[in-house]
């Protein structure tokens, strides 16, 4: 539901991109940022698709900066779910063509009914180490 | 044979009274898969029945092409002296796959495409016992299978994944309502959202995205116009309309056959015995295979081909062996899926009799109430040998459900 991730202030824009596991699945989702004085500063809305393009967050110029986002998905099964169908809903991160950690990922049983998903990533700088 | 006016009259009236039924849908707690088996209901064209086919009765006997359906009846024959009477060809064509699964006693589980298209028939006839002359039949009961081949984008299959396609801007319509409110609850907290994420342990983080998902939801529920409830109904109707418009005539394949039963009287609980015989009460009359093939003409929507051919063995009375008749059809469709005139040519070979003939017709299927189709058709019948013509005509009535109807 909520994981912590590190960037690098200077090192060039952040792009996160959610993923959803489509054959089983219909819907739509908002993604929003928030910068470190709880101001919104990003939202975009989407249909669930099998390719969602990386979206851009503002860039940052300051090893103070600090960012929230949050992943709402209203996602429902495209027909009624079989025992053991899940959903698998991930929110990437990536700096300069690199991942930053391991994705942000929430899982379940895949719902029958309409159901909110959300998934908070909280983006810290990685602090310059000073000699 | 005893007048029973009212027969269709309430036919007609029960399918307004279920035809009105109000399709509220609640989003987001609505289950989509249920939703869809109560709205989706798609009548495309005539129903065919193979079992009230083999019946007879029916100068053509091309068994048209035909979309599954959970459950329809044929009648024939209704009118005598300008009453309304019993029809004499009666027949009921169901899908036990779609019966079970609107009943909601099976799930989809994704068979639904393989097992939905299979239908069970039955059909039975009265004939006035001197009717056949000496054989004096009096009882025509009939049982058919019947199974229809569609493309993955025609299919019922398809139909409902465009539909849930459709479906998914209401979602966004919600998505897009939640979404403001949850701006209004971070406002109304006055938390820096940030920061709390940032700091706050994973049970209070849960419990507050918890209270703000419940607040959004009643708050949403509150709202006097919820665009979502508005749409749902309006969209299904507009994707099953250009669904309908649009693969009516599209390529399908339909398999069939049926066996007739017949008896001199309504008595049916001597054993079937298919050896013939003096003492046979009912025998096996016919066995009949069909098979069809319908597709667009021209690349347009309002044009379409069928071209099928039946072989049927049968005997003319209780001693008799086995023989065996066919037919050849080629039909042409122009119009639409609710109004389509047709010209149709048919040959017949005839093992006993050696006669073949040509059958010339022109006719009109009309669906003029939803779960209502009148099929209409005139033509010449045409001995190859003797050039004998004679006149036929031939109305039948289809009615499946319509539809709005809900089955819970």
């Amino acid at each position: 539901m909520r994981q912590f991730l590190k960037f690098k202030p200077n090192q060039g824009p952040v792009f996160v991109t959610p993923e959803f596991n489509v054959d089983l699945l219909v819907g739509t989702f908002t993604l929003s940022v928030w910068d470190k004085n709880g101001e919104e500063v990003f939202s975009k809305r989407e249909e669930v698709t099998e390719t969602i393009d990386p979206i851009r967050l503002p860039d940052s110029n300051s090893e103070t900066d600090m960012y929230m986002v949050e992943l709402n998905a209203t996602i429902v099964s495209q027909t009624t779910p079989r025992e053991g169908e899940r959903y698998i809903m991930t929110l990437k991160a990536e700096q300069s063509g690199h991942k930053l950690d391991d994705p942000a990922k929430a899982e379940g049983p895949l719902p029958s009914t309409f159901q909110v998903v959300t998934i908070i990533l909280v983006l810290h700088p990685i602090q310059a180490i000073t000699t | 044979m005893k007048k029973y006016s009212t027969f269709l009259l309430f036919w007609f009236c029960f399918i307004f009274s279920i035809g009105q039924l109000p399709s509220e849908v609640q989003l987001p707690t609505i289950s989509l898969d249920s939703a869809l088996n109560s709205e989706i209901r798609v009548n495309m064209a005539v129903p065919s029945s193979p079992a009230f086919q083999l019946l007879g009765g029916e100068p053509s006997n091309l068994l048209r092409v035909s979309n599954p359906r959970e459950f329809s009846i044929a009648i024939s024959d209704f009118l005598s002296n300008g009453s309304v009477i019993i029809p004499q060809n009666f027949g009921v064509d169901f899908s036990p796959f779609m019966v079970l699964e609107n009943g909601g006693l099976i799930k989809d589980h994704g068979k639904g495409a393989l097992f939905r298209p299979l239908r069970i028939s039955f059909g039975s006839q009265s004939l006035p016992n001197d009717s056949l002359g000496s054989i004096n039949f009096a009882q025509n009961i009939a049982l058919g299978l019947q199974y229809t081949y569609t493309k993955s984008g025609s299919s019922f299959q398809g139909y409902k994944n465009t539909l849930i396609r459709a479906l998914q801007p209401l979602t966004n319509d919600y998505e897009m309502r939640i979404d403001s409110l949850r701006k209004v609850y971070y406002k109304k907290r006055g938390t820096n959202i940030t920061k709390f994420m940032a700091t706050a342990s994973d049970s209070e983080v849960k419990k507050f995205l918890d209270a703000r998902n419940a607040w959004c939801d009643s708050v949403y529920n509150t709202l006097p116009s919820r665009i979502s409830e508005m749409s749902f109904g309006a969209t299904v109707t507009r994707v099953k309309e250009k669904f309908k418009r649009d693969t009516w005539n599209d390529f399908r394949l339909d398999g069939a056959m049926a066996v007739k039963l017949s008896s001199p009287d309504t008595l049916l609980t001597v054993s079937i015995d298919s050896v013939p015989g003096p003492d046979t009460t009912v025998i096996l009359k016919e066995i009949g295979f069909w098979g069809t093939v319908s597709f667009p003409l021209f690349g347009t929507n309002w044009l379409q081909g069928m071209v099928g051919g039946n072989y049927t063995f049968f005997r003319l009375t209780s001693i008799s062996e086995l023989q065996s008749r066919f037919s050849l059809n080629s039909r042409f469709y122009v119009g639409s899926n609710r109004l389509k005139g047709f010209m149709e040519a048919q040959y017949n070979g005839n093992q006993i009799t050696g006669i073949n003939s040509f059958l010339w017709l022109l006719g009109t299927e009309v669906n003029f109430i939803d779960g209502v189709w009148i099929n209409f058709y005139a033509g010449l019948s045409q001995d190859i040998g003797s050039k004998r013509n004679r006149v036929v005509t031939q109305m039948n009535v289809h009615l499946s459900l319509p539809e709005k109807f809900k089955s819970n």
